[in-house]
């Protein structure tokens, strides 16, 4: 009964770490504490010393609030998406039944909700520490459930027996019938089918086919509770700071030729959103509506690829290939480094690409984590862009061109301040560079931009602590020439407008700076303060160039690492974490079809080994003919060595197998080694007679002592069973009493087997 | 349910996408696989012998023993529930017996035990047992069966008898106990005879021995021991109702198992059905034969006029009648009984039952 007494205890361990774990992933600190002491105080309350259940009543009183609050939760529009809705209830639900006084049904419902609620709790979170619970989980629950059947096994023989009591008499309760070691057989079976079933369901992972089947049912998107503040496909001045963060938005892999190219040293750009527009009255950047209309579709449904350029000019850049795993909302847009020549993604199925301002977008909101590859070109080896023309020479049947304004595209002032401009010509005027303001573009316009870059980075300052700004005060101007300090969004403001101001040709862009890498896993970590903001100025020769200016200095203090050992602690945790969602959460056609083909590739390579292996057997059979000039006959005697070889291999295991046999069933364990063998031998006859009376339909059950036995066949038959008292007697002589089996008594032993069997038999003939 | 339920996370897993919810359906498909061959694995180990007991009584626990063998060199057997399938039906056994055994590990052999409740005198036939297991996961149910056909006998439910009843039986018998006809015990002079080894000296009779001239011992009677019969009436069988008749089998069992207590001599003869007569003896093993006897009465099948005892002097006679008493039956002088005195032969029990069908006593398991 120990074991079965056990599951309560795991019973409510399970539901209590099942309630905990979907409170972690729904990211509420306050509904882990409050579920998680709820759950753990009803252990004291129904099963502590004095503990009482609460009264069936009032927890039916619960379920029914519990189900009203569902209901009205998801009344349209709903106030939260179905799934945490219904994660919720089955945590009220849990709770509620763990106060109750519980029989099996009310087990089983416990541990069904459980594994429901945590079916929720997979769908809603993508976190390690998740992970992490829903394995602990797994294991408890597996414990859980095999006690679970030997409890109902138990507790289905206890009715069966109560039921048969005659009227007023208490049940008998049954008896626990184990063998020696049972616990830790328990904990080993446990183990191996936690084992097994975990292997198969990671080879069903593996091989189901992904990208099938999506929104068969209806479309329906899993909900996440996490959302971004650091990036934003707008940029609002006056308003608050940038975040700061650290929660990461996704992780980056750069590869060049197959070769990981991440290091320490190494930053870089993520273009997110480009900003042509600005509004001098809200201060806010957005992306001009006549950028928007050239959005074209590409549909990825066939391929999972697609390339954003002409194919020769794919050719001829040298590309970047970053595999990002995004692991937060992003405003469906898809950020990579500038400017992205190819896409590549499972996830999404429906992408937008504007080959005017190059935005990659997802058509559908993303949600959760997915997995994306970008190769771009090079920025800092192609100067020459793929995007030369206005309209570029964008891939894919469905790219469409419009009407559109190049003219005036990213060139309309920024702030209607004549400081920007003197500030801007006296720039240029330092550097000798000149421009006509109404030209559309000018050789000097690279040049004008590194010198606007080179000012504001010399000349002001980088803080996220800014003053109050009155809400009639240009942001622009005021970051220009009163505060002179800000941040990356009003120093690429800054720079747009003094650009502008000159009819440069440029716009702001957001996205992020990725800088730090994680050396053990290979790739960078994005976190939100790392979002960003720079300037792109158009160059007739070379298209779209990157400016940045903010000071390099304070942006790196902002975004400033820490050392040390916790830095390590948590490079390996974002490791681990990163794994669980690239191998297991992202987990998509791409990476199955790359398991598929190693698997092949390794089954074919022992194939190969195997047929070398029979190549040379075939090869060794082959000189072993040349050389001793076998022919049939010497074949044949060659087979019939080997055959007499594995013959006596058998016989050897056969009289190993037999005399372990033999010491099992004469019960020698616990004898030295060196007894067991001559103990062995000398009692065999005792094996014999066993065999003799079990053809005869008496067995001897192991639990039962030979003199027990043999006093038992005697008390059936005197006559007949004469022998097996004599027998049993010389048996503990030479077991127990140290007598040697020498000539007489062999020859007692002979003459008593003889004639059991022949009384035997004469009792067989005469019944026949 | 299981199925469905897989099959619901496994179209809602293609439907979103979800890579958790594929592990989820991966998990379900594993656990149900993993379930079906581990399951027949511990099955298709097992070998079960049942160890039936000689005898049981009515409304007395039973204990049915399994020798249970694991012939697997690997796999240890877990939640096992053994459980008759015959008995139930003929109405002999009140529910199937139902046997638990925890863990049995490989190539291991244990006993395990079953409770049965006959409910009634006669022959339990026994024959499949079946041995079920829902482990690991209780999504699959596996059980294997086993035909061992069997046959215990089941003795009348048996009553503690008030002595004093028993002790009006023996004063009916004036003499009471009664020197034996033969010599060789210890009490009275019996006669003489020729000194053998072994003998004490004190039995040598020395004036005798001078006359005779050889030695010659004194010979001493035996007491006995007063002696009953017991002749259960089951003639008109037609006529008494079966719980009657059952009614007087346990009177006449329970009056032989006290007798047994008390000292006699106790025999049996039964009038209207086949049945062996047993003359007065004291054993426990002839006891044993009796109340067999009783066990496998079958009032089916009435014979009329097959009881015999030989003659013998200084018996107690008891006549139990399954209907109504007839004093003309029996040998003249025997004390006239009928089922109905039962429960007042029987001792009261020391507080009211709350429920049960007969207010008396049952005696202590007959071993």
């Amino acid at each position: 009964m120990g074991m079965v007494a056990w599951f309560r205890r795991m019973a409510y361990a399970q539901v209590v770490l099942g309630v905990i774990a979907y409170a972690v992933a729904e990211q509420n600190p306050a509904m882990v504490l409050a579920a998680g002491t709820l759950s753990t105080l009803s252990w004291y309350v129904v099963e502590g010393p004095g503990g009482r259940p609460l009264p069936r009543w009032l927890i039916n009183l619960g379920v029914i609030l519990a189900t009203g609050w569902l209901f009205f939760t998801q009344r349209p529009p709903p106030r939260q998406p179905l799934i945490i809705g219904l994660g919720q209830f089955i945590l009220c639900i849990q709770i509620f039944k763990l106060y109750e006084s519980k029989q099996n049904r009310d087990w089983a419902q416990l541990i069904v909700l459980s594994l429901m609620q945590m079916v929720c709790a997979s769908i809603i979170s993508a976190e390690i520490v998740y992970g992490i619970l829903l394995m602990a989980y797994l294991v408890v629950t597996l414990f859980t459930v095999l006690l679970f059947q030997l409890k109902q096994g138990y507790d289905t023989v206890l009715d069966a027996t109560a039921a048969q009591m005659p009227p007023g008499r208490p049940p008998i309760r049954p008896g626990s019938v184990a063998s020696r070691g049972h616990a830790r057989q328990f904990y080993a079976l446990t183990l191996v089918t936690g084992a097994l079933c975990l292997a198969l369901s990671a080879a069903i992972f593996v091989v189901m086919p992904r990208g099938q089947g999506m929104g068969m049912l209806g479309d329906w998107q899993a909900p996440t509770r996490r959302t971004v503040t650091g990036f934003d496909n707008k940029v609002e001045l006056g308003g608050a700071s940038p975040a700061t963060s650290r929660l990461p938005v996704m992780n980056v892999t750069l590869l060049r030729d197959g070769v990981n190219i991440g290091s320490r040293d190494r930053t870089f750009l993520l273009r997110g959103s480009p900003l042509d527009d600005y509004d001098p009255r809200s201060h806010r950047w957005t992306r001009s509506r006549a950028a928007a209309r050239a959005d074209a579709d590409i549909f990825l449904e066939h391929e999972n690829t697609s390339l954003l350029v002409d194919p020769a000019e794919f050719v001829k850049h040298k590309a970047i290939r970053q595999v990002i795993t995004l692991r937060a909302q992003t405003h469906n847009i898809l950020l990579g480094i500038y400017p992205p020549l190819r896409v590549e993604t499972d996830h999404v199925k429906v992408l937008s690409f504007s080959p005017q301002d190059q935005l990659l977008s997802a058509r559908q909101p993303i949600s959760g984590s997915i997995q994306y590859v970008v190769e771009s070109a090079d920025p800092a080896q192609d100067m020459t862009q793929p995007y030369l023309s206005h309209w570029g020479h964008a891939a894919g049947a469905a790219l469409t061109t419009l009407d559109f304004n190049w003219t005036a595209y990213a060139r309309k002032p920024v702030v209607d301040d004549p400081r920007v401009r003197r500030l801007t010509e006296s720039i240029m005027k330092a550097q000798g560079l000149t421009r006509d303001r109404a030209a559309e573009s000018d050789p000097a316009d690279p040049a004008i931009a590194q010198a606007v870059e080179r000012y504001l980075q010399s000349n002001l300052n980088y803080s996220l602590d800014l003053p109050e700004m009155a809400a009639d005060v240009e942001p622009i101007g005021a970051f220009l020439f009163e505060y002179r300090r800000g941040h990356c969004e009003y120093f690429a403001s800054g720079m747009a407008a003094m650009l502008r101001s000159v009819g440069v040709r440029c716009r702001v862009v957001t996205g992020f700076r990725a800088n730090e890498y994680n050396a053990v896993g290979g790739y960078y970590v994005v976190r939100q303060k790392n979002a960003h903001a720079w300037v792109e100025a158009w160059e007739d020769s070379t298209g779209w160039r990157t400016y940045d200016a903010s000071p390099p200095a304070g942006l790196e203090e902002v975004q400033r690492l820490s050392g040390g050992l916790v830095a390590s602690l948590r490079d390996l945790y974002e490791y681990l974490e990163f794994q669980w969602i690239n191998n297991v959460i992202t987990y998509d056609d791409t990476q199955r079809a790359s398991v598929i083909i190693s698997f092949d590739h390794n089954l074919a390579a022992v194939t190969a080994a195997a047929k070398a292996a029979w190549e040379f057997v075939a090869g060794w059979v082959h000189g072993l003919r040349e050389r001793w000039l076998l022919g049939p006959a010497g074949f044949v005697l060659v087979g019939l060595i080997l055959w007499a070889i594995v013959v006596g291999l058998a016989l050897l295991v056969r009289i190993v197998v037999h005399r372990r046999r033999a010491i099992r069933q004469l019960q020698l364990e616990a004898v030295s080694r060196r007894d067991q063998r001559r103990m062995a031998q000398h009692l065999e006859f005792y094996l014999q007679m066993l065999q003799v009376l079990e053809r005869a339909g008496h067995s001897k059950p192991l639990w039962q002592t030979p003199a027990h036995f043999a006093a038992s066949l005697v008390g059936r038959d005197l006559r007949r069973f004469e022998p097996v008292v004599s027998l049993t007697d010389l048996f503990y002589e030479i077991r127990f009493g140290g007598r040697p089996l020498d000539a007489p008594r062999a020859r007692r032993i002979a003459g008593e087997l003889e004639q059991l069997r022949q009384s035997i038999r004469a009792t067989a003939s005469a019944s026949r | 349910m299981y199925l469905m339920v897989s099959a619901f996370i496994g179209a809602a897993a293609f439907n979103s996408q979800t890579n958790l919810l594929f592990w989820t359906f991966g998990l379900m498909v594993g656990v149900l696989i993993v379930s079906a061959v581990l399951s027949g694995f511990m099955m298709r180990g097992l070998v079960l012998r049942r160890i039936l007991p000689d005898h049981g009584a009515a409304d007395e626990a039973m204990v049915l023993r399994y020798e249970l063998s694991n012939t697997n060199w690997l796999l240890p057997g877990f939640g096992l529930v053994i459980t008759e399938l015959e008995g139930v039906r003929e109405g002999t056994l009140r529910g199937k017996p139902h046997g638990w055994v925890l863990h049995i590990g490989p190539r291991a052999t244990l006993q395990a035990e079953a409770v049965a409740w006959p409910v009634r005198r006669g022959t339990i036939h026994f024959n499949r047992v079946r041995i079920t297991s829902t482990f690991p996961f209780g999504i699959l149910r596996r059980s294997v069966t086993f035909s061992q056909p069997g046959r215990v006998v089941v003795y009348p439910r048996l009553f503690r008898l008030r002595r004093e009843q028993l002790r009006q039986v023996r004063s009916r018998d004036p003499a009471g106990s009664r020197n034996s006809e033969h010599g060789g015990g210890s009490e009275e002079f019996f006669g003489l005879r020729d000194y053998r080894p072994g003998d004490t000296t004190r039995l040598i009779d020395w004036k005798h021995t001078a006359r005779m001239g050889r030695l010659v011992a004194r010979d001493l009677t035996r007491l006995t021991p007063p002696k009953l019969i017991v002749l259960l009436n089951l003639r008109n069988l037609g006529d008494v109702p079966r719980a009657c008749a059952e009614r007087a089998i346990s009177f006449a069992a329970s009056l032989v198992c006290e007798a047994h207590m008390e000292g006699f001599d106790g025999g049996l003869a039964v009038a209207g059905v086949m049945c062996p007569s047993f003359t007065p003896h004291h054993s426990r093993w002839h006891r044993t034969r009796v109340l067999h006897a009783l066990g496998d009465v079958d009032l089916s099948r009435p014979q009329e006029n097959v009881w015999a005892l030989p003659p013998s002097r200084d018996l107690n006679w008891v006549v139990i009648h399954a209907g109504e008493v007839d004093r003309g039956f029996g040998p003249a002088g025997a004390m006239h009984l009928s089922q109905a005195e039962l429960e007042s032969w029987c001792q009261r029990p020391e507080a009211p039952r709350a429920s049960g069908a007969l207010a008396v006593e049952p005696a202590a398991g007959v071993r």
